[in-house]
């Protein structure tokens, strides 16, 4: 064994809202494809052993906190990745049909974006682990996690989600606060797993060099 | 279990999903044609069905359309086999919705009073219903049918004739051969996970969560080491030396009878507004 | 010209965070010809892909590297002339310069297909190296036509369009990879274990293809290996990694004969080399292999307390493949089973269902008392029966090899005091209590192996099933494996071995299931399984070596029963040194029988021609020369070594072109000392009578063996089959034979030659001794005045160990050496030997010359 290589992950300071478009190395460009095909896959194996509990409304979205810890890795991809995986693996793939599952992932297209904007940007700044490692040890980091992630943006993704249901006659719309409430609370079930992914997986990603440092790479 | 591929067997054609008829008309469709028309009639059934009353013929006659190719490609089996119990469901629940949170007509044909709230069901609601129900079945269908009928490499040939970047059609090819690759990864994972026991005989959900979590260690391993087995096998080939990629040999032309679908779309996607 | 040139080049895999890794290439130098076909071999985690991906430039250039790197890359490498990779510290920082990715003049087949299919259908897979090239369709098509018929694809081009990659087998996958690097026209081609996860006909097609490349491409190969029998078969050089270092290279005889190199870097080696003592590499027998009383023990497979029950079982998938069709068997508790066949037979769909991982389709069953027909008994069926899967990776569930552990038990129930101490034995037994602590993701790939198994049997299960145990691992390690599911099945646990590799079928498992096409087509013990041509054929399957030879010992008729593995050819050559006889013969011994020799001819005339076969024949030649009245006289050779000195199974006959037989009535007479199994003598023969349709020949020995596939028509003496027959002028080859084969005869044999008398050769040996040490060395050939020096040359043969013999009569046809050849001339004169030099070639000869 060799000797012990300076801490990088003590550090948050690399990780940031920088775009970082540079030269992404192939390797990276088919991780990412990888990703987005593994939204795919869980996003749609999850929402075929789901409950329906509405019209285009399953309960337990399995993907959604693949596709947040993802993001906090990958950026840019990961948010690609969580629209694509709705559209694609919740979506067509269910047989749901082609307009609402693309008007319906920008629902998880949004959060998974401001959850990156909170915890690369503000977050970080105010010494929250910005790869979610810390939300079962801090207290600060775990209420944001609560607020933020299965709070605010799980609410706005299910409030747009319904929404465009109901634009396109799926859901009436005397349902919709029932069918954005079940949407929105079967998400922050399946949510309570992200920590758990963010504390024993993220080490191995960073251990490869995998994790962006920026937006893009 | 796996053949070796071999001369005249190649009545069937792998797709998306599953595999179709490689004699099909409509599985030999050109990809831009088969997705307008899929966006063409799924924005007719959201016409129909936006309406205060859906119009039930139009849901049907896409419904019949829909049926029909599935019959023709081949994959109707597939669609009964792996979808039907998840669209029953999927149907009655809106049934179920639309009757509960559309109380309206006169005619009641039952009605209850709940909590305080009377709840009826009108004919009106139930014509609704299944108006809203063809509707979603005619989508999903058309939705089923396009996927299961569609090959992986006519996305791509479809993306290079829509002049996407090179990188962007790499990117979109390497996804869906990663959706391949993962998926039997996945099961494969799966079943070391129930090998060693994670089934388990209880029916506690905690448990049930946790092995989904520890799903995510294997997966990361595989997502990682197949990502650095492609990154190579792309640079083998000289991916990030080329400045651009000569046409895909399989390129489906527009032809005169991807015109005559495409002119039925449009058609079928003028008859809701007029 | 060098194709490629590696010089001190050192590399470890960037870490980003936790410690540093080792070097996975240390101070490699190396350098490969143009048209040249190196093997690489070594144990896991050697550097041997490590290597591969330097050589293709995508090391370092292909990885993100982190910050001060400055120690993990050192030293250059060059291909085709152009530097692709040139590490420089330059005030303290790290850089590189090159050209970096070698593609498309280096093309890299690795190990798992799968992962290298980029495109959905076969055309576009072998097309995308050619559109990322920017080629014209018209060249393109023909590139693809001609690259997917040199890997005998070539049938599929019609439907390449339609053909997903994951609808081929495994070895038209593998192939289909190749086709599309030979599309591309590389110069180099390298091949990282191409046929590792590929069962035995896979196999065979891609080593064919290789073997096709080789011969109509002459490019330059490079491919990474652990069979032998291929790198036997094809390399002209192997080079043996250990530890991120190129410890030897050779020529890929030299390397699996060396019996310590072997063991000490824990390479794979033919099966033969572990009877190195009695055979070479190329299988031919070192030792007589008399027909013999000798009876192998071995159990037979019985059934009386069954574990398993499966009665009627059938299984389809969803997408409506049937994998399993009526399926009847019963396994017995407590036994080892090898569950055979093609990728794709079934083999892991039965394995399921017996595991509860998949609900049988029909039919009924019975495993350790639950029924896998039922979901409830299903869910309990992993706390009796474990499956270890082939891919490590997919069963690693934790972030620390104790947790691991664990994890099983914690299933099972088993929790706190009894937990740990059942992870603590279990750990032991596996050899990774130094790596409790340790992230199992991060192990090397034969301890994720060992983990995958501790986890499995941690439960104590009823029945465990091992998917490819050795698959992508080194001897050593395989054996490791191994030695823990053997100790598992003494103590009582029934094992169902999945494998490809039927030597641990033949070493391992007294009972051995066959299936193909989703049925059961053998089931029998392995020698059965060994034996029946059609059932190999139908599941493609092909027998280990042991069983090769002794196929080809029954074929000869020199054996009743096989032997199948090599534990079993050593049981069989102990009971043989047993009953071992040893008989000297001195030259005297000879002088008497080429006496005779005459005398029986005498009635029947004289010869016109004699012809010896080097280099047993010779002395007697010798002595019958002055007898025969200075008759013509040509010396041939036949041996099993090839012109570039590798060891084969063909006999190569030489020197039959400069045998010039007079013309004219009378016969020739042929002269071996003494005929043994007669492979080479009866070979000798076809082709003396193909060039000599018309001659008459005699054949004579001085000894014969029963089991001689020729019966000279003349000699002397019969020993038995088991008699080691041992000739004065063999001193020291047959003491080093003797060393390895037989040691408790050596006492015998040094008595034998330190008290007998050397007779009229005794100056000349004192000669030879003298002329050796001044020499030094060991000369490539020996070239001797024919029929003058015969005796002289074998004498000197047998003191130098040089086995190359030329005889050069005067007017010499045909012989040719290199002109600085090191090559040893015996001649009776220094004129003489002067002319034999000039004759052959040769400009500085080293020359012995005869006593007066």
């Amino acid at each position: 064994m060799g000797e012990i290589t300076a801490g990088l992950n003590e550090k948050f300071s690399q990780y940031t809202l920088k775009w970082r478009g540079g030269k992404l190395t192939t390797t990276q460009y088919a991780l990412f494809a990888i990703q987005m095909a593994v939204v795919i896959l869980l996003s749609w194996l999850g929402a075929i052993a789901t409950p329906v509990v509405g019209p285009g409304i399953g309960f337990l979205y399995w993907a959604y906190p693949f596709f947040v810890v993802f993001t906090l890795w990958w950026g840019v991809w990961g948010i690609l990745g969580a629209w694509i995986g709705a559209f694609v693996g919740s979506g067509l793939l269910t047989g749901l049909p082609v307009l609402p599952a693309l008007g319906f992932s920008i629902g998880d297209l949004i959060p998974a974006l401001l959850i990156f904007l909170l915890y690369r940007g503000y977050l970080r700044k105010h010494g929250v682990d910005p790869l979610g490692r810390d939300i079962m040890k801090s207290k600060k980091s775990a209420a944001w996690f609560v607020l933020w992630v299965m709070g605010i943006t799980n609410i706005i993704g299910g409030l747009w989600g319904v929404w465009i249901l109901v634009l396109l006659g799926f859901v009436p719309a005397s349902a919709y606060l029932l069918g954005a409430g079940l949407w929105i609370l079967g998400d922050a079930i399946v949510l309570l797993i992200a920590p758990f992914l963010a504390k024993y997986v993220t080490p191995v990603v960073e251990r490869f060099g995998l994790v962006n440092t920026g937006w893009v790479s | 279990m796996q053949a070796s591929a071999s001369r005249g067997q190649k009545r069937k054609v792998k797709t998306i999903l599953f595999s179709a008829r490689s004699d099909s008309f409509y599985v030999n469709m050109n990809p831009i044609a088969k997705f307008m028309l899929l966006i063409f009639l799924s924005v007719g059934v959201v016409a129909s069905m936006i309406r205060p009353i859906p119009d039930l013929t139009y849901n049907l006659l896409v419904l019949a359309f829909a049926l029909g190719f599935l019959f023709e490609s081949g994959t109707i089996k597939y669609l009964v086999k792996s979808y039907l119990a998840l669209l029953v469901v999927a149907l009655f629940v809106m049934m179920v919705w639309w009757i509960v949170f559309n109380q309206i007509g006169t005619n009641t044909l039952f009605s209850m009073t709940l909590l305080g709230s009377t709840l009826k069901i009108t004919s009106l609601s139930i014509y609704v219903g299944i108006g809203k129900i063809s509707g979603y079945a005619s989508m999903a269908f058309m939705t089923l049918l396009t996927i299961m009928s569609t090959r992986d490499a006519d996305i791509i040939s479809a993306l290079k004739k829509l002049r996407a970047p090179f990188k962007v059609v790499f990117f979109a090819s390497l996804i869906a051969r990663s959706l391949n690759i993962m998926s039997d990864d996945l099961d494969s994972i799966r079943q070391a996970q129930f090998a060693r026991g994670a089934g388990g005989t209880s029916t506690n959900i905690i448990k049930k969560v946790t092995s989904f979590v520890m799903l995510s260690i294997p997966l990361t391993t595989s997502m990682i080491k197949r990502s650095v087995d492609m990154g190579f096998a792309l640079e083998s080939r000289g991916f990030s030396k080329s400045k651009g990629m000569s046409d895909f040999i399989s390129e489906k032309n527009f032809s005169a009878s991807d015109a005559a679908i495409m002119a039925f779309g449009a058609f079928m996607l003028a008859l809701p507004f007029i | 010209m060098n194709s490629i040139t590696i010089s001190d080049f050192y590399w470890r895999y960037p870490n980003f965070t936790g410690i540093k890794s080792n070097y996975a290439l240390k101070g490699i130098n190396l350098n490969v010809k143009e048209g040249e076909f190196l093997g690489i071999t070594g144990p896991s985690g050697s550097g041997k892909t490590t290597l591969c991906y330097s050589i293709a430039g995508l090391i370092p250039h292909q990885l993100k590297l982190p910050l001060n790197f400055q120690d993990g890359i050192k030293g250059e490498i060059s291909v085709l002339g152009k530097t692709v990779t040139k590490a420089d510290i330059i005030n303290g920082e790290l850089k590189l310069s090159g050209t970096g990715i070698t593609a498309p003049d280096v093309g890299l087949v690795m190990q798992d297909p799968e992962s290298q299919f980029l495109s959905m259908s076969v055309m576009n897979e072998v097309s995308l190296g050619l559109q990322l090239m920017g080629l014209e369709k018209k060249e393109m098509l023909k590139r693809i036509k001609d690259a997917l018929e040199l890997v005998g694809l070539g049938e599929l081009y019609d439907y390449a369009e339609k053909i997903h990659p994951s609808e081929l087998s495994g070895g038209q996958k593998q192939r289909l990879v190749i086709a599309s690097f030979l599309a591309m026209r590389p110069r180099i081609l390298i091949l990282d274990e191409p046929t590792s996860d590929l069962d035995p006909k896979g196999k065979m097609e891609v080593i064919e293809t290789i073997a096709r490349i080789k011969k109509e491409s002459g490019m330059t190969i490079i491919l990474v290996e652990h069979n032998p029998d291929v790198m036997l078969r094809f390399a002209d050089r192997l080079a043996l990694l250990y530890e991120g270092s190129i410890v030897k290279t050779g020529r890929p005889e030299e390397i699996y004969s060396d019996k310590e190199l072997i063991s000490k870097y824990n390479i794979y080696a033919p099966e033969v080399s572990e009877l190195s003592d009695y055979f070479s590499v190329d299988e031919s027998p070192k030792l007589g292999i008399p027909k013999t009383g000798f009876k192998i023990e071995r159990k037979k497979p019985t059934i009386s307390n069954p574990i398993i029950r499966l009665n009627g079982i059938s299984f389809s998938y969803d997408d409506g493949t049937k994998a399993l069709e009526d399926i009847n068997l019963e396994i017995e508790k407590g036994s080892l089973v090898a569950l055979v066949g093609q990728n794709g037979s079934g083999k892991s769909t039965l394995s399921k269902i017996i595991s509860g991982i998949l609900a049988p389709g029909s039919g009924t069953a019975d495993v350790a008392g639950l029924n896998p027909r039922s979901k409830k008994d299903r869910l309990k069926l992993p706390l009796h029966v474990s499956y270890v899967f082939q891919n490590p990776d997919h069963q690693i569930f934790t972030r620390s090899v104790t947790s691991e552990v664990n994890y099983s038990l914690k299933n099972a129930g088993i929790t706190g005091k009894a937990a740990d101490e059942k992870i603590a034995g279990i750990l032991e037994r596996v050899g990774l209590s130094d790596k409790a602590n340790e992230d199992p993701v991060f192990l090397g790939r034969g301890q994720k192996r060992r983990l995958a198994v501790a986890s499995s049997i941690v439960i104590k299960p009823e029945v465990l099933i091992v998917d490819e145990p050795t698959t992508g691992q080194d001897y050593k390690m395989a054996m490791e494996i191994m030695e823990i599911i053997k100790g598992l099945n003494k103590e009582g646990v029934t094992v169902l071995l999945i494998t490809h590799d039927m030597r641990l079928v033949a070493e391992y498992c007294r009972r051995a299931i066959v299936m193909s096409k989703g049925s059961i087509i053998f089931d029998g013990t392995p020698e059965a399984l060994f034996m029946d041509e059609n059932v190999l054929r139908l599941s493609s399957l092909s027998e280990p070596q042991s069983v090769r030879l002794s196929k080809s010992m029954i074929n000869a008729g020199l054996m009743d029963e096989p032997l199948i593995s090599a534990r079993e050819w050593l049981e069989f050559f102990n009971f043989l040194k047993s009953k071992t006889k040893i008989v000297f013969k001195s030259i005297a011994d000879i002088e008497a029988s080429a006496a005779k020799m005459v005398a029986s001819l005498e009635p029947t005339g004289m010869p016109k021609c004699m012809i010896y076969i080097e280099r047993g024949g010779m002395i007697l030649a010798s002595a019958l020369y002055p007898r025969l009245g200075n008759v013509k006289t040509y010396g041939i050779s036949a041996s099993h070594y090839n012109d570039i000195g590798a060891p084969t199974k063909e006999v190569f006959v030489r020197g039959i072109d400069s045998i010039k037989i007079p013309s004219g009535e009378g016969y020739v007479l042929v002269v071996d000392e003494l005929v043994d199994t007669g492979k080479t003598f009866a070979t000798v023969m076809e082709r003396l009578h193909a060039t000599f349709r018309k001659e008459r020949f005699v054949t004579c020995t001085m000894l014969a063996k029963p089991r001689s596939k020729i019966k000279p028509d003349i000699y002397f003496e019969e020993v038995s089959d088991e008699t080691w027959v041992v000739f004065d002028y063999e001193m020291n080859e047959a003491l080093s034979e003797f060393e390895n084969a037989n040691p408790a005869m050596l006492p015998t044999l040094r008595k034998h030659f330190a008290s007998h008398p050397e007779g009229q050769y005794s100056g000349f040996y004192k000669k030879i001794g003298k002329f050796c040490s001044e020499i030094g060395h060991k000369p490539s050939a020996i070239a001797y005045e024919n029929p003058t020096a015969l005796v002289q040359a074998r004498l000197l043969s047998d003191k130098l160990g040089v086995k190359r013999l030329l005889p050069v009569n005067d007017n010499n046809s045909g012989i040719k050496v290199g002109a600085d050849e090191d090559v040893v001339v015996v001649g009776s004169t220094k004129e003489a030997a002067k002319r034999i030099s000039a004759a052959i070639g040769l400009k500085n000869p080293t020359v012995l010359v005869l006593e007066a």
